[in-house]
């Protein structure tokens, strides 16, 4: 693994990116417009299946609507994710708060899957209190994210 | 006089507390940032609902209605937040270009609210249905969406910014 991080801040990607200023600060800030787009469908999910949110609009209706956003702001935080972890290699992958951020990010990632198929699938008009609970997982998860990835730059 | 003002601000007890403590402007800054992806994410899927993205089929009306409580949640967090990380270095962030053009920003923003609400959204039932929003609801979305975006990317900015040589 260790091997692949420094591979990865080998690259010509990885060199530019540990050489420029302008480069890193431009990733930077698509990774946080990334966030703030997928904080908000998240929540909108979340919401949605906490019965709380977008009302006349079923949890399976939201969650479909929701679907490409998804994907789009899951993209443009992965890939802006890649190359900022490519500027310094080395230090992300002895960061702690960085292990914890990738681990909460692939069960955030899991837990929406899991969430937006059970919403589609019953196409039920109310959320059920099992979705709910889900729900609140999911927030919390996706909390312990944006937290984690503060963390990276204070720990 | 403002730089003054700022000056006397920036040598108060409290902002030197705030400035040099270890964990408690980290937190705040933590907080900020947070707070941003709620508010700024809970306008984006309102403006992409005005500009016919999503929630296509549900009225515009409803989605303004449930998303409003979060967004202003998140508005309230973001703008105690912001004050204190500013109250924290009054002299250094009044000097950041950044800054001054995020605030710029910010002011514009809010004027896009309230021409929104106080014009275009008072004609809502009209067009509540509607998949595609007339026109300049469309425009209003596509400033929110733009103010928005270019405040998070100058509240980045700022860090790059050299302090000011005293």
């Amino acid at each position: 693994m260790r091997q692949a991080f420094l591979w990865l801040g080998h690259t010509p990607v990885g060199l530019y990116m540990r050489d420029s200023t302008n480069g890193f600060a431009i990733v930077e800030t698509a990774h946080l417009l990334g966030l703030a787009l997928l904080g908000g469908v998240i929540l909108l999910l979340g919401l949605g299946a906490l019965n709380a949110a977008v009302a006349g609009e079923t949890p399976a209706a939201t969650a479909r609507s929701l679907r490409p956003v998804f994907g789009a702001a899951l993209t443009v935080m992965l890939v802006s994710g890649v190359l900022l972890v490519a500027s310094k290699p080395l230090r992300y992958f002895l960061s702690p708060p960085f292990r914890w951020k990738v681990a909460l990010l692939v069960l955030g990632v899991a837990l929406y899957a899991w969430l937006d198929r059970r919403l589609t699938r019953s196409d039920a008009a109310a959320p059920t209190r099992a979705d709910g609970r889900l729900a609140f997982l999911l927030l919390l998860t996706w909390f312990g994210v944006g937290l984690a990835g503060r963390l990276i730059g204070l720990l | 006089m403002l730089v003054q003002w700022l000056h006397i601000l920036n040598e108060t007890a409290f902002s030197t507390r705030l400035r040099e403590s270890d964990w408690t402007f980290s937190l705040i800054e933590t907080v900020h940032v947070l707070s941003i992806a709620v508010m700024a994410g809970t306008i984006a899927l309102v403006d992409l609902r005005l500009l016919g993205v999503l929630f296509r089929r549900q009225r515009v009306s409803r989605v303004t209605a449930q998303v409003t409580p979060v967004t202003w949640i998140g508005f309230a967090l973001m703008a105690a937040s912001g004050t204190l990380l500013f109250v924290a270095e009054p002299d250094k962030a009044a000097a950041n270009p950044a800054f001054q053009i995020k605030l710029a920003l910010l002011v514009a923003a809010a004027i896009n609210l309230v021409v929104f609400h106080r014009l275009v959204f008072r004609t809502v039932v009209v067009w509540d249905e509607r998949p595609t929003p007339p026109r300049a609801a469309r425009l209003c979305g596509a400033a929110s969406l733009l103010l928005w975006g270019a405040i998070i990317v100058l509240g980045r900015v700022i860090a790059y910014f050299p302090e000011p040589v005293t």
